[in-house]
């Protein structure tokens, strides 16, 4: 029997103009947008790659350490495709430095700031907008509508027991809504498959697998809350009504006074870091000048931070006391810069402590609604989310540890730090040399020194030896795997899970009191 | 006849169901949106002040001795919050907040949301400390309200109008009395809009009540002008979905079929049309490379000019005036170059934006929020302006310190010569300060005018359609 009225249900039900017309938005809304961030996706597959290509070749040529600046990037993830989340303003990479631990990503993805005023569809949100009314749709007059049809009475009179009409009307809906998403989530895989330069693992398949799981998790609880409605109210508008106010404030209204509150209250909580930083920066630099103090400084003709090449160059040829100076001046410096590094990090921590309390509460406010429990499950699947942001970023600080190690292991800071040459100098070398103490004995005037004998210095070309970089420590991210990412976003799927329970049998109960008269 | 009918159609949409609950439905989200406005408008005005605090004690400084500015001296021109934002918010909490300005050079860069120069210089990117919320749909404001609730609201209202009479059986008893189908279809417009109007009223009411409370904004005539401006535009704009939920009344036979037509019609209208064209910015027509890339685009243009007058430097080198005078002589063309690469790509960004806007011009709800923007004096529209602006600032500054330094350029802020400048104190009240002026209501009008022509167009459109539906409706 109970075949029979799913089978009735969902043939009524795809064959209504509702129906059609939902899921053919829903269908042209995912395949174009599929399509197009198909392409951003391959575009900023393709930054990745120059960008990790450049960066390896940039670690091979590196003479000494204040050279060395490796950058770490994020990989961009195919299902960002169909989840977007806010892979997009986030940024790709990361700049590795020992004067300061990296607390974001550079390089955002939102070329264009003024675009805001388009927000972007992808298949996540095809589902939260359109395939919830659809649910609504379909749901909202399971009941009332029979009843006003006169059909209640009729099949109840047929011995039907009503859980079994409740679970055929239910099971029909859940089919007609499956069919519609199976076919977008295929024709989705379909686009992915038949480009060429996308290369898809198994996990892909996992993801979209769990992701095609969870919307359709979300949609049966949309499904029993359209029911509970129908069998508690008399007429179908009212069902429809109540069901469309809910509609408006869960998936549009509530997420964006949450979100827009939360955002609010965060930043007026996390005024430590500017607040304070001036005083920590201020306290490097005296630190710094009185540390430099103790050391008896020669007399210089150069500025003590060389940048360029050329001017590198004629910092070999100075005096050799500067050159001693020199080094110490820098190993000090420059592990005084890595001290305050943790220290500003410090600051910021604070701040991260008082974003993560807010995000909580805004995370279990979220998680009472089905549709933004629906929305953070995609983004966890798709690893497109602020959780995985975060993620990205402590691994970073966890590598930016084992860096700082590395070069304290490998006293960065000392003769290597800015002296790519070898400690033999060469006759022009020296000829050059003998000819600058000359001058600078007789008392010439520095500034006239700019570029005198920078073109020679420039002639001499000792061979450079790059640094043997094969002990720098890989930075690895692969994201959660699934066991994970569900620990994760287990509180959600229980919360949905709870939902359709609890609609269930709320439901149930209001239906085995509906009274199936037409008049009534 | 036709008043007696209004008045009842009127008392009847008020003591429904529906009315009732998008009337709390509104309230609470006005009241919500409010407070909203009001935190976030505080927290605003703070940071303005703190900039402007900032750029006063660096042209005090400047005045003390122009020789204090070295080539890193800047001032950040931010436009100045406004309580229009309330009425049409634009993004304008999510686009570029300014300039950064050099003061010795011509550099006028893009102040973003997300760049924040300290006290020292350095540039942070706040994205972790910040919280990250997701793209948004559509931002707290006024124009949301009555674009995305209200609009709602009207399909609601005007879905049965026909159908629902239909089904009652009552539009035949209707027909039995001297009544025009004209005055019928007219009545249930007039209804629908004057049920709609209380709510837009209230929630007017509710936002100066805040505003003005709150005493943080004071609301001069001009904001009230606005929001006068604001409410008729609403009119329009709500007449556009009033008509469509007459539209789908009519060209339907059960009111059923017509509540979902109006739904579909109203998500495809104020959710799915304005939100689309950012899929098109993947196209390559409309790729505009990062920030970081243009920064990178700007140095190679330094770089070139390094090469071209490379030889000529390097003859010089030897005579310290002869050179100096070459540097001065190159770096305002160098600046000039530099910041044209900039300029370049920020009129393209804008025009790429423009573009976009106009696919959006189907949409009535995209056409009404252009046309609020406009009307506020926000979005886009806001910051071309202010760009206009920062730049006739930024040259009057320029032209100022060749002024107090005679003769002597200054020049590039790359091989900056400070000598350049004059060293005396120069008098604090003769520096040009930089004072954002607000657009005239004039030109504002004359912006928002195209959009108002093509809603009422819309308008006239719809009307005629359902009037002549209407006309050939079959009663039975």
């Amino acid at each position: 029997m109970i075949r029979t009225i799913i089978k009735r249900e969902f043939l009524d039900n795809i064959l209504s103009f509702k129906f059609i017309a939902c899921v053919l938005v829903a269908i042209i809304l995912t395949s174009v947008s599929t399509v197009f961030l198909r392409s951003d996706y391959l575009a900023r597959l393709e930054d990745y790659r120059t960008g990790v290509t450049l960066n390896e070749r940039n670690l091979k040529e590196v003479p000494v350490y204040s050279y060395l600046a490796p950058k770490v990037f994020k990989e961009p993830n195919p299902l960002s495709i169909f989840v977007s989340g806010i892979e997009r303003e986030t940024g790709t990479y990361a700049d590795i430095n020992h004067r300061d631990i990296p607390a974001s990503l550079r390089g955002g993805l939102i070329k264009n700031e003024f675009s805001h005023m388009f927000s972007f569809f992808d298949m996540s949100s095809v589902i939260t907008i359109i395939f919830t009314l659809l649910a609504i749709l379909l749901s909202y007059n399971a009941i009332t509508g029979e009843k006003e049809e006169g059909m209640l009475s009729l099949s109840l009179a047929n011995a039907v027991p009503r859980y079994k009409i409740l679970l055929g009307k239910y099971f029909g809906i859940l089919i007609s809504l499956a069919v519609p998403l199976a076919l977008l989530f295929l024709m989705g895989i379909l686009i992915v498959l038949l480009s060429r330069d996308i290369e898809v693992s198994a996990s892909f398949f996992f993801s979209m697998t769990l992701l095609f799981g969870l919307s359709l998790l979300y949609l049966s609880s949309v499904a029993f809350i359209g029911l509970f409605v129908s069998a508690r109210t008399k007429k179908s508008f009212t069902s429809l009504l109540v069901l469309l106010s809910v509609y408006l404030i869960t998936v549009f209204l509530l997420p964006l006074a949450v979100n827009g509150y939360a955002g609010r209250v965060t930043s007026l909580r996390t005024r430590n870091f500017e607040a304070n930083l001036p005083s920590v920066t201020d306290a490097r630099e005296k630190a710094i000048e009185q540390s430099l103090d103790k050391i008896r400084s020669p007399r210089t003709w150069l500025l003590p931070f060389p940048s360029r090449r050329g001017t590198m160059l004629l910092k070999r040829i100075s005096p050799p006391e500067f050159l001693d100076y020199f080094k110490k001046t820098v190993r000090i410096q420059e592990k005084l810069m890595e001290d305050y590094a943790v220290k500003i990090e410090s600051l910021r921590e604070i701040d991260d402590a008082a974003a993560a309390a807010v995000r909580r509460w805004r995370n279990i406010i979220l998680a009472m609604m089905p549709s933004t429990d629906f929305t953070r499950m995609a983004d966890l699947t798709a690893e497109t989310g602020e959780d995985n942001l975060l993620l990205f970023v402590s691994k970073l600080k966890t590598y930016w540890h084992s860096y700082v190690h590395y070069l304290d292991e490998k006293n960065a800071f000392g003769l290597k730090y800015f002296y790519p040459y070898p400690e033999e100098f060469t006759p022009q070398e020296k000829d050059l040399i003998e000819r600058i103490n000359k001058d600078y004995v007789e008392g010439k005037q520095l500034a006239g020194y700019r570029g005198k004998y920078l073109e020679e210095a420039l002639g001499v070309n000792p061979e450079v030896q790059n640094l043997d970089l094969s002990g720098l420590p890989a930075f690895v991210f692969h994201g959660s795997n699934i066991t994970d990412k569900i620990g994760v976003m287990l509180p959600n799927i229980l919360v949905l899970i709870s939902y359709n329970l609890v609609f269930l049998l709320l439901a149930h109960f209001s239906f085995n009191r509906y009274d199936p008269r037409k008049d009534a | 006849m036709i008043k007696y009918m209004l008045k009842r159609q009127v008392v009847e949409d008020i003591l429904s169901l529906t009315f009732l609950i998008n009337f709390v439905l509104i309230l609470g989200v006005v009241l919500a949106f409010s407070l909203i406005f009001l935190s976030d408008y505080r927290g605003q005005l703070a940071d303005y002040a703190v900039k402007s605090a900032k750029n006063e004690r660096t042209l005090r400084h400047f005045s003390e001795d122009p020789r204090n500015a070295n080539a890193y001296a800047n001032m950040q021109l931010v436009m100045k919050p406004r309580a229009e934002r309330f009425i049409s918010l634009s993004y304008e909490d999510r686009s570029p907040q300014g300039f950064y300005f050099r003061m010795l050079s011509y550099e006028l860069r893009v102040l973003s949301r997300k760049e924040d120069v300290s006290g020292i210089g350095w540039y942070i990117p706040v994205t972790t400390r910040e919280f990250i919320s997701p793209p948004a749909f559509f931002s707290p404001d006024l124009t949301f309200i009555v674009q995305f609730l209200l609009s709602f609201l009207a399909v609601i209202l005007a879905f049965n109008a026909v159908t629902g009479e239909k089904e009652a059986g009552t539009l035949r008893l209707i027909y039995s009395n001297p009544a025009k189908r004209s005055h019928l279809v007219a009545m249930k417009y007039l209804s629908a809009m004057l049920t709609l109007g209380l709510p837009l009223l209230l929630s007017l009411i509710i936002a100066t009540v805040m505003l003005e409370v709150s005493s943080i904004v004071p609301l001069a005539s001009g904001f009230l002008y606005n929001l006068m401006m604001f409410a008729l535009l609403s009119f329009l704009y709500l007449s556009v979905f009033v008509l469509i939920g007459l539209f789908c009344s009519t060209v339907t036979r059960t009111s059923r079929h017509s509540l979902v037509l109006g739904l579909l019609f109203w998500l495809f209208l104020v959710v799915i049309l304005p939100k689309s064209p950012g899929l098109l910015l993947n196209l390559k027509r409309f790729d505009v490379p990062t920030g970081e890339r243009i920064e990178s685009l700007v140095e190679k243009t330094s770089q070139d000019f390094q090469e071209k007058y490379k030889k000529e430097a390097m003859a010089l080198r030897d005579n310290e005036e002869a050179f100096m005078r070459l540097v001065n002589r190159v770096g305002p063309e160098v600046d000039q170059a530099r910041q044209g690469v900039r300029d370049q790509y920020l009129t393209r960004k804008i025009a790429i934006v423009k573009t976009l806007r106009k696919i959006n011009m189907i949409s009535p709800a995209s056409l009404y929020e252009y046309a609020t923007s406009s009307v506020a004096g926000t979005g886009i529209f806001h910051f071309e302006n202010f760009w206009n602006q920062a730049r006739q600032f930024g040259n009057g500054f320029i032209s100022f310190v060749k002024q107090i330094s005679g003769d002597k350029e200054p020049s590039s802020p790359f091989q900056f010569d400070i000598r350049s400048i004059t060293n005396k104190p120069i008098d604090y009240n003769a520096i040009p300060k930089f004072e954002e002026k607000e657009i005239r209501p004039g030109e504002r009008i004359k912006e928002a005018l195209p959009y108002v022509a093509l809603l009422a167009l819309y308008n006239l459109f719809l009307f005629t359609f359902v009037f002549y539906k209407f006309g050939r409706y079959d009663v039975r």
